[in-house]
């Protein structure tokens, strides 16, 4: 059970931080093109008609982009207070139940995904001559990646009852912390 | 339906769940048990399009611009410029506090960063001069509420978009009850400096350092005056103008100030990204979740039993006062705007409140919950940052939130400190 965490532990770190990077450089896309929408409307007197959509869509993406990472990182805000003044092994008992509800809603909109992504299929852009399918395309994507390390934290939960919890917890893998704090 | 999904969502977030996940398990999980899992469908679609909107989008880029002012350095010019201004009054720094707050206030739209930048900068600093540290992380807290009274705000873009009312008329509102909360925490201020004598630190700037320090913070000042002049003169939306702020940001930043080298930009643009994408997800879901309220009829049913207590518009004010405060200890302003929103303002708008002036009760209402004793999430901050323990910064609040508590009840029975400014300005 360690080697298998160990080893999913590694998949998702890989691929939640290369989601966010990537949300990231969305962000600085969605502003390119808000600022050329403003430009083309009073310089060049030519209002963009895509502007809108693609910079939305952008968005939407960088919120799914980054909930993999938040969920692992557990920069989610929550309530701490309450819980927090329970014995120790009551927290990880808990814990360990509200991921396994976490994992399973995860998976039911993970399942549902897929429908929503084929009745995108039938709907053009607005003001892009793709479906929005397409747009759609990063829901069960998210989804997947948030069933992945839903995993991981549920091994986690369950190998820090029988060891000791340091051991399992994740460590600061991240360069971001120092500078966004 | 029925109302079981209310009371796991309640059951969720007090077992510390994370708040966005909580807003779905609370429907999804109640849906189940109720045997209607078809509505599956139509959660994920709307936590899909809950966040598929254009004036949304100006959260994300005010977050940004936020975030490259405070690693470029901005924040300092501002305490600088502040300091050059008003350092030589008694309490001359608690003033600066204050001033730069307000300054800030202008370029940033949360109370968390504000506090967390300016009390990097302001506790050590004061404490040095002989203040109490923990007023020092005191004063910060008050006044880091300011930040998003003021334009741009996070908070009033939230209810905006999940109210339906104009981002730019609710920026417009905040306007004056900004400046009210600002004055008030400056008569404090001087008071308690006169009685605890507090030091006089500074000599008076000079006209011409006053005028160096403007030079270097002169174009980051320029950012509010762009913003709402842009937004107000109908050149540009909420939305465009947060981005022209961005931008701004970012070429005064590399290229005026040379306080940021272009390869230090990446895990600004990241770290932004990852705060604006979990706050947008949780518009999303809460858009979800609102959906089920008006579904389930929880809204009508709060609004009658309310009611029911009294129909006197004066005493039902006062009551929401106290449960926005009370609530707003316990939760971050951004979600208690996206979950109390659509369950109360309905009610009060039905009872003939302007919903603009509704709109800016309840946003300044919860941001002063955030620097409220015990859970404001401010005080944490600032607590962090001076460690110093929150009980003890808590104790040191009580004068300002006095004066805060005081501006809320002001601007709640007289709605034309609020709605002036916007009528002038034509959005109501």
């Amino acid at each position: 059970m360690r080697r298998l965490l160990t080893k999913l532990a590694k998949i998702n770190e890989t691929l939640c931080v290369m989601a966010r990077n990537l949300a990231g450089l969305f962000l600085v896309a969605m502003i390119v093109i808000v600022i050329m929408q403003i430009f083309f409307r009073y310089v060049l007197n030519d209002s963009l008609i895509w502007t809108e959509e693609l910079a939305k869509t952008l968005m939407v993406w960088t919120a799914f982009l980054v909930a993999p990472w938040a969920y692992r990182a557990g920069a989610n805000v929550r309530i701490g207070f309450l819980i927090d003044e329970f014995p120790n092994k009551f927290q990880e008992m808990m814990r360990l139940m509200l991921n396994l509800l976490i994992i399973w809603i995860v998976a039911v909109f993970f399942y549902e995904s897929f429908g929503f992504w084929q009745r995108g299929l039938t709907v053009r852009a607005d003001s892009l001559p793709i479906q929005v399918a397409w747009f759609y395309s990063i829901v069960p994507v998210a989804f997947m990646l948030l069933l992945l390390t839903g995993i991981e934290m549920i091994l986690r939960n369950i190998l820090s009852l029988f060891y000791p919890a340091e051991d399992f917890e994740i460590s600061q893998f991240d360069d971001l912390n120092n500078l966004s704090n | 339906m029925s109302l079981s999904y209310f009371w796991i969502f309640i059951f969720l977030l007090a077992a510390g769940t994370p708040v966005i996940f909580a807003l779905l398990l609370g429907p999804g999980l109640s849906l189940t048990l109720d045997g209607d899992p078809v509505f599956y469908k139509a959660l994920l679609s709307r936590l899909y399009n809950g966040m598929d909107s254009f004036p949304l989008m100006a959260l994300p880029f005010f977050i940004l611009a936020g975030q490259i002012m405070n690693t470029g350095g901005i924040t300092k010019s501002i305490v600088h410029f502040s300091q050059s201004l008003i350092g030589h009054v008694r309490g001359g720094l608690a003033h600066v506090n204050i001033c730069s707050s307000l300054l800030f206030a202008g370029l940033s739209g949360s109370a968390v960063a504000d506090a967390s930048a300016l009390g990097k900068i302001f506790i050590p600093a004061m404490e040095k001069a002989g203040y109490e540290r923990s007023f020092s992380a005191a004063i910060t807290s008050a006044s880091s509420v300011i930040g998003p009274i003021i334009p741009p705000s996070g908070i009033m873009i939230l209810y905006a978009f999940i109210m339906n009312v104009s981002v730019a008329g609710l920026f417009a509102a905040g306007l004056v009850p900004g400046l009210l909360v600002a004055i008030g925490l400056i008569l404090v201020t001087t008071y308690l400096a006169r009685k605890r004598q507090y030091p006089v630190a500074n000599r008076r700037a000079t006209w011409r350092e006053r005028g160096s320090a403007l030079r270097s913070t002169g174009p980051a000042l320029l950012t509010p005056i762009i913003l709402l002049g842009g937004i107000f003169g109908g050149l540009f939306t909420p939305t465009e103008a947060a981005a022209v702020a961005a931008a701004y940001a970012i070429l005064i930043t590399i290229f005026y100030l040379r306080s940021l080298k272009i390869r230090q930009l990446l895990p600004v643009f990241i770290s932004s990204a990852v705060q604006s994408g979990t706050i947008l997800l949780l518009v999303g879901a809460s858009v979800t979740f609102a959906w089920i309220i008006t579904v389930s009829g929880l809204a009508a049913i709060i609004g009658e039993s309310m009611l029911a207590i009294t129909d006197n518009v004066l005493l039902l004010l006062l009551i929401l006062n106290i449960v926005l405060l009370i609530i707003g200890m316990f939760l971050d302003a951004g979600p208690a705007i996206l979950v109390l929103g659509p369950v109360l303002g309905p009610m009060f708008i039905d009872l003939g409140i302007h919903p603009m002036h509704f709109a800016v009760v309840m946003c300044v209402n919860v941001t002063v919950g955030l620097a409220t004793p015990p859970m404001g999430l401010v005080l944490f901050v600032s607590a962090e940052v001076s460690k110093e323990r929150v009980e003890t910064i808590a104790w040191q609040m009580l004068p300002f939130l006095a004066i805060e508590i005081l501006v809320i009840f002001l601007i709640t029975y007289f709605p034309a400190l609020s709605l002036a400014l916007p009528r002038l300005l034509g959005f109501v």
